[in-house]
């Protein structure tokens, strides 16, 4: 018996420190992501010719981003290496298309593997990848024409490749033109065989454009879209900047594309299956839904731009703000361009000897307070609230030294390197007290010194008390929301804070008088005016209603030119300020932080793929 | 005790089903699953948003969903009813809550299966060394950092166990993993190189899950064992001059293990309870992170499949330790 047990004890102490051992030994040969700088390692598998410089430490960083936003951080690679980045939320699908996938980080989880036809970069401009298109694509007579380079090919699971095709467009179109002949999902009409009422396409995140298309046809390497006769695009650049999803691979799994079942039943598989195909420098090689795609070098990529260097690029979700800054420390994510940030990530960030990083921003997102216009009816009222509010004050106690850009104009960031005019009105936001008091004491307002609650109307009303919502999960909302009650108080408005859970019920609701809250877009703003502002549009919603806007913003949609477009858009924004329906606030600004061993990625604020809009050309730092 | 076994198992279906049905209530009324797409932009057409909400059944009252959920009666597509082993629909885009749920299941097995295991151990050893040598220095350090464990809030214990973790890694030149169940290229490996990748990232969060775990049982080992230790047939096997190793072994703890083996059945529901945090802090991708992924995400769905399962192993768990009370103390007899 007791023989037994000295046994046990000396197979389990063997085990522990086995184990003891192994935890403070090597990393097992192939999950390392770095070697020492300078030194020659050989790679795991050891092939032919297959030793590679270590990585340098140092690159040459993000810190010129702001200035050089095309060429920050660029350096030679080394060949090989393990990269992880972060993805900071769930993606729900694989086909970017449906509507319960489609997100930014949908979009960053496949980046890599699709054919690009074109994309913003960091400066804000947008360029044709002319590895894919023999030409620069055209829009004539309402028809976008590509022309494919010879050899652009699909990769397919089995390491074969397939030319990319019209068909791809095709699937593509019929994917997001919500046309039911096209992909049927609902049932049809048993007696004339048509969709019935209310069936529709394969749930598309957005019908805009395709629901136009007329038609797409090849002729040799040319891919014709043809729209109605007459269309006005100005934005045709931006229809298809990528192709994710090969014809050949639905129809080799067995669907029909000739029938809208077929489509709909390719459209469902291609969002639940796991795209082990490419058209990208990148293929995916292993993932699982929402939490980690680990890519591999395309080996039958046909381009000369992006070429990986890397062995794998993992892309690993973590949403937990606290875990960024030790996984960073500890290298389990060499880098991250998270959806948002606060001062206090910033402040660790700064502590970081071997940690670069750079803020800045596009414009996609901005915050800004919105009027009732039906309970602050008056618009000298109005104009004096924006006037007390001091933007400058309350961003510097909300954000300390990030400082985010001033928003001048609610369709176009003040980096938009084409159309951006300063129009808000002298005045708004400048926490002008003086300014404020003597809009109000024009337009016969008294007790505007009295404090909070004291001020009287012109017809001797006590001024009620201004309801302001907000989004109670948003401190920094909460907080300027807060600081309006003071800015108000200085010309007698009470304000009082309306939390709300969920902000979009509260936007539709009449439970305020004044909201803050912020818009996503991005560089394309041919809609975005019609949508905010149109006395129509469901999102208008403080019911600013000016026939003048109206006009404006209707005839932005139907624009030839993005020069045409965007006047009036500056037109609808002139009249919209001079309404007092909105204050701009800030832009939201991008972080993006990566250790010093990463070179080549940079973030892209016009894109939503932010740093892995070039993947392909990322890569560890080369020794000197 | 079958009888015993059945009535027990009888009475946990009414309690299951208040459950799922507060729960599911308390889920539904929490917010909109298709808040972000009525406000996208570019907007969402309208009839896809509709779409989708009958593809969730969003378009039924709540009462109605619940049914559905229970049942799957009254509906064609054949997507939902947990009696007839469906799920239902998620609001997770692709994800099927039946594949997640049950690939997530093994994962926090393993981290709930390892913590309660070493918290068992640790704790045992303690509590005895803790009640023999009574009021000693030993009995106070033990004593205090019992009481450490109990005061420590999970999350907190977890963030300073990953930092303890991140520093040995730098000056110790160890390799604990502190992001994930496996490494990103964890698929690739084989044979000793895939164990040890798990047992590497398993060592933090089961250490975090294990303290918290620990202290409680400890404290209850140790009350066990005094109130052992001060019987008569202690003294009078002493008194009959047996060697003290003998008296503690196989008198003392034998007897004093009683309450606590009962009490290792519970520990595994508390366990599941911290992994919640736990797989949160060292992102886990196991049943605690699909929990608070689908409340952020409205799925009601979703969150009713964790309290499934959830209720179910706790209803097990208790039984269980109904059951080994029997079995191991000889007076109790279920009827």
């Amino acid at each position: 018996m007791n023989s037994k047990y000295r046994s046990w004890r000396w197979i389990a102490a063997v085990a522990v420190l086995g184990l003891l051992v192994a935890a403070c030994g090597g990393d097992g040969g192939t999950t390392t992501t770095s070697a020492a700088p300078g030194q020659t390692t050989t790679t795991a598998d050891g092939g032919e010719g297959s030793t590679t410089t270590a990585p340098q430490q140092g690159s040459p960083g993000l810190e010129t981003c702001n200035e050089d936003p095309l060429n920050c951080n660029s350096a030679p690679r080394a060949e090989g290496g393990d990269v992880v980045y972060l993805i900071d939320q769930r993606w729900d699908g694989w086909n970017i298309n449906r509507v319960e996938t489609n997100s930014v980080y949908a979009v960053q989880a496949v980046e890599g593997m699709q054919v690009t036809l074109g994309q913003y970069m960091p400066d804000g401009n947008w360029v044709w990848n002319m590895d894919v298109l023999a030409s620069e694509p055209t829009y004539e007579n309402s028809t976008i024409t590509y022309e494919l380079k010879e050899g652009v090919v699909w990769t397919n699971p089995d390491g074969s490749t397939t030319p990319v095709s019209v068909d791809d467009f095709i699937l593509q179109w019929k994917f997001t033109s919500g046309n039911p002949d096209h992909c049927l999902v609902g049932e049809r009409d048993p007696d004339t065989g048509a969709p019935a009422e209310g069936a529709l396409g394969c749930f598309p995140a957005s019908t805009a454009r395709s629901q136009d298309i007329v038609d797409i046809t090849a002729d040799g390497n040319k891919v014709m879209i043809q729209f109605p006769e007459g269309y006005p695009y100005a934005e045709w650049f931006a229809y298809l900047g990528g192709l994710y999803y090969p014809a050949h691979i639905a129809e080799a799994e067995g669907f029909d594309l000739s029938t809208p079942e077929g489509v709909a039943e390719a459209s469902t598989w291609f969002n639940t299956t796991v795209p082990n195909w490419s058209g990208g420098p990148y293929v995916i090689e292993d993932a699982t839904l929402g939490e980690r795609v680990v890519m591999v070098p395309n080996e039958g990529y046909y381009g000369s731009r992006d070429v990986p260097t890397l062995d794998t690029v993992t892309k690993e979700l973590v949403e937990d703000r606290g875990s960024w800054i030790p996984a960073l420390t500890n290298r389990d994510i060499h880098g991250a361009s998270p959806a948002s940030f606060d001062a206090d990530l910033l402040q660790q960030l700064q502590g970081m000897d071997d940690v670069t990083y750079s803020i800045g921003s596009g414009g996609a997102v901005w915050e800004h307070v919105d009027m009732n216009m039906e309970t602050l009816a008056d618009p000298a009222l109005r104009k004096a609230i924006f006037t007390a509010i001091d933007r400058a004050d309350a961003r510097t106690r909300i954000y300390g030294d990030i400082e985010p850009t001033f928003r001048q104009n609610p369709i176009f960031p003040a980096n938009d390197p084409n159309y951006f005019e300063d129009l808000l009105p002298e005045g708004y936001g400048s926490g002008d007290v003086d300014a404020a008091r003597a809009i109000l004491e024009e337009a016969g307002y008294t007790g505007m010194d009295g404090g909070a609650g004291a001020l009287t109307d012109p017809n001797g009303q006590a001024v009620p008390t201004v309801r302001f919502g907000f989004s109670a999960a948003n401190t920094n909302r909460g907080t300027f929301v807060t600081l309006t009650q003071s800015y108000l108080a200085e010309i007698g408005i009470n304000v009082e804070p309306v939390p709300a859970d969920n902000l979009g019920a509260l936007l539709v609701s009449p439970d305020w008088d004044m909201v803050i809250f912020g818009w996503s877009g991005s560089p394309l703003f041919t809609s975005s005016a019609d949508q905010f502002y149109n006395s129509e549009s469901g999102s208008n919603f403080g019911g600013l209603n000016n026939p003048e806007v109206d006009e404006l913003v209707s005839a932005m949609l139907v624009a030839e030119t993005l020069d045409e477009a965007a006047d009036l858009a500056n037109q609808a924004v002139a009249i919209v300020f001079d309404e007092a329906y909105t204050l701009t606030l800030w832009d939201t600004m991008n972080l993006t932080f990566m250790g010093r061993e990463l070179v080549n990625a940079r973030d892209n604020h016009f894109d939503s793929t932010r740093a892995y809009h070039n993947v392909g050309n990322w890569g560890l730092a080369a020794a000197n | 005790m079958l009888v015993y076994v059945l009535r027990r198992l009888l009475v946990t279906i009414p309690v299951l089903i208040a459950a799922t049905f507060f729960t599911f209530v308390l889920v539904d009324a929490s917010g909109d699953p298709l808040q972000e797409l009525r406000f996208a932009v570019p907007p969402v057409p309208e009839e896809t948003i509709q779409a989708r909400a009958e593809q969730l059944y969003l378009d039924r009252p709540t009462i109605e969903r619940y049914w559905l959920w229970l049942t799957g009666v009254g509906n064609s597509r054949g997507d939902i009813g947990i009696l007839q082993g469906k799920w239902g629909p998620s609001t997770q885009g692709a994800m099927d809550i039946g594949q997640e749920i049950s690939e997530r299941f093994l994962i926090t097995l393993r981290l709930v299966a390892a913590a309660t295991l070493f918290a068992l151990g640790l704790a045992v050893v303690t509590g005895v060394i803790s009640a023999v040598k009574q009021y000693s220095l030993t009995d106070n350090v033990l004593t205090f950092f019992g009481f450490l464990g109990l005061a420590m809030p999970t999350f907190w214990l977890a963030a300073l166990v990953k930092e303890a973790g991140i520093w040995a890694n730098q000056n110790l030149g160890t390799n604990f993993a502190t992001l994930g169940a496996t490494s990103p290229l964890y698929y690739r490996m084989e044979g000793w190189e895939a164990f040890m990748d798990v047992v590497l990232h398993l060592v933090l969060p089961t250490l975090t899950l294990m303290l918290t775990g620990y202290a409680a049982i400890s404290r209850y080992q140790r009350a066990s064992m005094l109130e052992v230790l001060n019987s008569d047939y202690i003294r009078l096997a002493r008194a009959k001059g047996l060697r003290n190793r003998v008296v503690m072994r196989r008198h003392a703890l034998r007897t004093a293990l009683i309450p606590v083996v009962t009490l290792a059945a519970l520990t595994v529901s508390a366990a599941l309870t911290g992994a919640v945090i736990t797989e949160t802090v060292f992102r886990w991708r196991g049943l605690g992170t699909f929990l608070t992924q689908s409340i952020a995400q409205y799925d009601a769905f979703a969150v009713m499949a964790f309290l499934v399962i959830s209720g179910v192993l706790v209803v097990g768990a208790n039984l269980i330790a109904d059951l080994l009370y029997g079995v191991l103390d000889p007076r109790i007899r279920y009827d």
